[in-house]
């Protein structure tokens, strides 16, 4: 096992990849500039145009009117939400092929089980983004991941940028590039192997040689770093 | 991994989907039982996201053409056809409950599908720990944590009723009713903002209109608590008033709830 991983890439001495995806389009689903949408709720709009944070419930609301299989809310939904589904499975997947399938199985997944979703208890934005998550991981762990991966991530290069996207980098989805930006180098290692490579603990301790209990802790502070982020942002 | 299995930080690499799969079925038994990691691993699922959010990239426009015709062809899972131990199936399917890290019996309210969707993105705001809406309290400040104690407590309960009603300008509001608590409130969306000089005032009426209270917030939701008075009245009604209120409406009603 420790062979395979070891010899399956070769991120350990590359730097954290740089980040490009966020500056390379719409971003955060909030580009106003997007196609026309089939839904037709006035409140659409006007979320749009607040940044995410607070757009969050309103978010929330939506899902809860999917649950009621409302199709005009879930394209709303879909379209504020599926740059960030899409940008994860993108980046842990990488393949373009792989990333579609699986964002498609998120979202068919995420409208037939709507109706479990609870705004008590958390976001619908975290709700989907760990459906979306785990499904990607889950998969790139899948018997042959190292050969699709080794095999795939020379072709995946990114688009070219569109120059209409580009002038819209949506403030929220900047201030996540910069939260994330902010964690230690330490913590940015966890969280590129475990969270954008799907590496379990045990493989990330493994990799860069340090105890699993140090590895967990690091994942640990890197997320509770960025929670805190989150709250003084609000 | 019982007993003090949260005090290992397990939680963050559960949510950051670095446990090998077993480790994720052992820490799903856990979570059934510990409300403490529960919580830990709802509050760092936001912090995840936002990982995911830096690395947001357009998804091609066909993706979102075949995802919608895709579910107008899928049925959804109603409220009945869940499984009765559906945790561990949803946590084999890694969805929406396993989000939830904890059995949906122990949180959700009965009846709550049966409930307009804006009750329950009242609920979101009161997840939110409040701050979010406007408030106007009836006869009296309280606290932010009190509202939602109070709004909280009128959605749970399991006697609530609800009317709904809709604006003729756009904006809708609901009254919610708990006999057994006696208490009431009124959440409104998206109103229409009133001339400057004029305010939404609330009335109940049974019989005469009494009034329950001005609207003096131009957020998208407000939440006013009802005096008491609602629980046993005929019917909530709002009106527009000039600024200050009315001792009694002096035009028709925008939007009128029959409670009985």
């Amino acid at each position: 096992m420790l062979h395979q991983l070891f010899s399956r890439d070769d991120a350990l001495d590359a730097p954290v990849p740089e980040r490009q995806a966020c500056r390379q389009s719409a971003g955060c689903g909030l580009d106003i500039s997007q196609k026309p949408r089939v839904g037709t709720d006035s409140r659409v709009t006007e979320w749009r145009l607040v940044t995410w944070g607070s757009a969050k419930s309103t978010l929330d609301a939506l899902l809860l009117r999917v649950a009621d299989g409302d199709q005009a809310a879930f394209a709303d939904w879909y379209d504020a939400t599926s740059p960030t589904v899409f940008g994860i499975v993108l980046r842990v997947l990488r393949d373009r092929a792989q990333a579609e399938e699986v964002a498609q199985e998120v979202y068919v997944e995420a409208w037939r089980l709507a109706g479990r979703f609870d705004p008590t208890q958390g976001s619908s934005v975290s709700w989907l983004n760990t459906m979306a998550h785990r499904r990607a991981v889950d998969r790139v762990r899948s018997a042959e991941r190292a050969l699709r991966r080794d095999a795939l991530a020379a072709v995946d290069d990114p688009p070219e940028p569109d120059p209409s996207d580009l002038a819209v980098l949506h403030d929220e989805c900047r201030r996540a590039r910069e939260a994330v930006e902010e964690l230690s180098t330490p913590q940015r290692q966890v969280i590129e192997l475990a969270y954008f490579q799907g590496r379990t603990h045990r493989e990330v301790a493994a990799l860069l040689d340090i105890p699993l209990g140090t590895a967990k802790t690091r994942i640990r502070e890197a997320l509770r770093h960025l929670r805190g982020h989150m709250e003084e942002a609000t | 991994m019982r007993g003090d299995a949260h005090q290992d930080g397990t939680a963050a690499l559960y949510v950051a989907d670095a446990l090998s799969a077993d480790e994720r079925d052992t820490f799903e038994r856990h979570l059934a039982d510990c409300a403490h990691c529960r919580r830990e691993v709802q509050d760092l699922r936001e912090a995840a996201a936002l990982l995911s959010q830096s690395e947001a990239t357009t998804p091609p426009p066909g993706l979102r053409s075949a995802i919608l015709a895709q579910i107008a062809e899928t049925a959804q899972e109603t409220a009945d056809t869940g499984t009765p131990s559906a945790h561990r199936d949803e946590a084999d399917g890694a969805d929406g409950a396993t989000v939830r890290g904890r059995p949906r019996h122990a949180v959700r309210p009965r009846g709550w599908r049966r409930i307009p969707y804006l009750v329950a993105a009242v609920a979101v705001l009161v997840a939110l720990g409040g701050g979010v809406w406007g408030w106007r309290a009836h006869n009296a400040a309280v606290t932010a944590e009190q509202q939602n104690q109070l709004i909280t407590h009128v959605l749970g309960s399991p006697d609530s009723v609800s009317r709904s009603a809709r604006m003729t300008g756009g904006g809708r509001g609901v009254v919610i009713v708990s006999q057994d608590n006696h208490q009431a409130i009124f959440v409104g969306s998206d109103l229409p903002r009133p001339a400057s000089d004029q305010v939404y005032q609330l009335w109940t009426i049974k019989g005469q209109p009494t009034s329950a209270g001005l609207i003096d917030s131009h957020r998208s939701t407000v939440v006013v608590r009802l005096p008491s008075a609602a629980v046993q009245a005929s019917s909530v009604a709002v009106t527009v008033e000039p600024a200050g209120g009315s001792p009694v409406p002096t035009h028709k009603p925008v939007m009128t709830f029959q409670l009985s």
